[in-house]
Parts: C-alpha cells; sequence; structure tokens
C-alpha cells in the first residue's frame, strides 16, 4: 500500500530589508531571497511531499534578480511535481509485483479469473511504463532547464557582484539531476541554518 | 472452490482494479501537470535569456564609458 501523500504549501512574503542582514551585505534582500529557495529545498527532500510554491518575491528591487527569481520558483515548482510523479511510478511497480505475488495464491483455483487478471496487471504495468518513458523525458527537459539557469546565474553573479547566484541550480546539477559531487544542503553558505 | 477463496480472490481482483485506476488518475495528472510546468519553464527560459542579453549590453557599455571617463 502506498504512504499517504501530503501537500505543502508555501506562502511567504520577501521582506525587503533583514535587520540582521543588513549588518552582514549591502543587499540583504537578496540573500534573504536565496536562503528561502534552500529552504523550499529543504521541505522537498522530505519523502511525499509535494510542494506548492506561492508568492516567493513579493519585493524586490533587481529586476534582473526578480526573473531569476522567479525562473527558480518555476523550476522548483516543476522539480516538485517531477519528484511527486517519480514516487507514484516507483510505488505503481512495488503495488504491481505485490499483486502479481497475491494472485499467484490462486493460480490453481480459478485459473480464468488469474489469466485476465494477470492480462489486466500486465496492461497497468506498461502504462507504468509508457508513464516512465514520459517521465524520463521530462527529466531531460529539467536537467536542459537546469543547466540554462545555473549559466545565467552564473552570468549575473558576475555582473552583478552576487557571489552565491548559481547555489539553486548548481545543487540540482550536481547532487539531484545528475551523477556528481555530493553536497550536502548545509554546504552552501547562504542556507537556513 | 470454497466459498471463502472465491470471496478473497473477488476482493483481491477489487483491489487491482482499484489500484490501476487510483494510479490512472493520479499519475496522468501529474504527468500532464509536469508538461504543462516544463511549457512555461521553456517559455521563461526564452524570456529570462532576452532581458540576459539586454542586462550584459548595458554592463557592457557601462564598463566602455567608465574606462573612456
Amino acid at each position: 500500500m502506498a504512504p499517504p501523500t501530503r501537500s505543502t504549501r508555501i506562502q511567504r512574503s520577501i521582506p525587503l530589508f533583514s535587520a540582521q542582514g543588513a549588518k552582514k551585505t549591502k543587499s540583504p534582500d537578496k540573500y534573504i531571497v536565496r536562503a528561502f529557495f534552500f529552504d523550499i529545498i529543504k521541505e522537498m527532500e522530505r519523502p511525499s511531499e509535494h510542494i506548492e510554491i506561492e508568492n516567493i518575491v513579493e519585493q524586490e528591487r533587481d529586476p534582473m534578480l526578480t526573473h531569476l527569481a522567479e525562473y527558480e520558483k518555476l523550476f522548483l515548482g516543476a522539480r516538485s511535481v517531477q519528484q511527486a510523479l517519480a514516487r507514484t511510478l516507483a510505488e505503481r511497480g512495488e503495488e504491481i509485483r505485490d499483486l502479481q505475488k497475491e494472485l499467484g495464491d490462486f493460480e490453481f483455483v480459478h485459473p480464468q479469473a488469474i489469466a485476465e487478471a494477470r492480462r489486466g496487471l500486465r496492461a497497468g504495468a506498461d502504462e507504468r511504463d509508457r508513464l516512465e518513458n514520459d517521465a524520463e523525458a521530462a527529466t531531460s527537459d529539467m536537467v536542459r532547464i537546469a543547466k540554462t539557469g545555473a549559466r545565467w546565474e552564473e552570468r549575473y553573479s558576475q555582473i552583478s557582484g552576487l557571489p552565491d547566484g548559481k547555489f539553486v541550480f548548481a545543487y540540482f546539477l550536481g547532487e539531484k539531476l545528475r551523477p556528481g559531487p555530493a553536497h550536502s544542503i548545509e554546504d552552501f553558505p547562504f542556507a537556513p541554518q | 472452490m470454497k466459498t471463502n477463496e472465491l470471496e478473497k480472490l473477488e476482493e483481491l481482483l477489487f483491489r487491482i482494479k482499484a489500484a490501476d485506476e487510483r494510479f490512472r488518475a493520479k499519475s496522468q495528472a501529474l504527468s500532464e501537470d509536469l508538461k504543462s510546468k516544463i511549457g512555461v519553464l521553456t517559455t521563461a527560459e526564452q524570456a529570462l535569456g532576452r532581458a540576459m542579453s539586454a542586462l550584459e549590453q548595458q554592463a557592457s557599455k557601462r564598463f566602455t564609458r567608465d574606462l573612456k571617463k
């Protein structure tokens, strides 16, 4: 039986300034936006979680950073659905295996009904495989989008001097979407503690 | 066949059908949602590319202007 899923809705206004952050950086609001993204990523690490993100950036002085933040928000939303789909497919695979096993107990009791049920399960497995192919294609798109995001964040970082510009996408490229060096969320300097 | 076994088999067949319907509804919805979100992201990708190019041009002009000073 698949574990119950629950949905988390994240809604937060980003303050323009943080009194505490203002002492540390020249542009505290930008760092707060980054920290919030890592907050979401942390939420996404939890199993059976479907994140809905709203109003990430309500106040932002830099239009380009707003563009980037919006792009990251869209990416994180898609990533959350991608994770939910992957979990659903994995659970369905297990479910089909379990049901096939259970059917085996009735193999000699009612062969005709069992044969029909097995055909139904095979059709279910085929449908699952088809959706898995779709999910793999979607993952390729997500990798492309994350690579683009990482490139733009890096370019923006060079122009604006923001040192943390590329970390959100770097996290996914390095850790989640392709094999690479492992990073911990705590490794990121602006991740919330 | 014993009545008890038949009942168990019926219950199993019912569960198979219910699981299939549940999966189809959920996975189709998620799959469609993901496709839609990727579509929006692809559009945003292009818009951001244009905005970034404009920003780089501005930065380049500013740099040239600063050099002349």
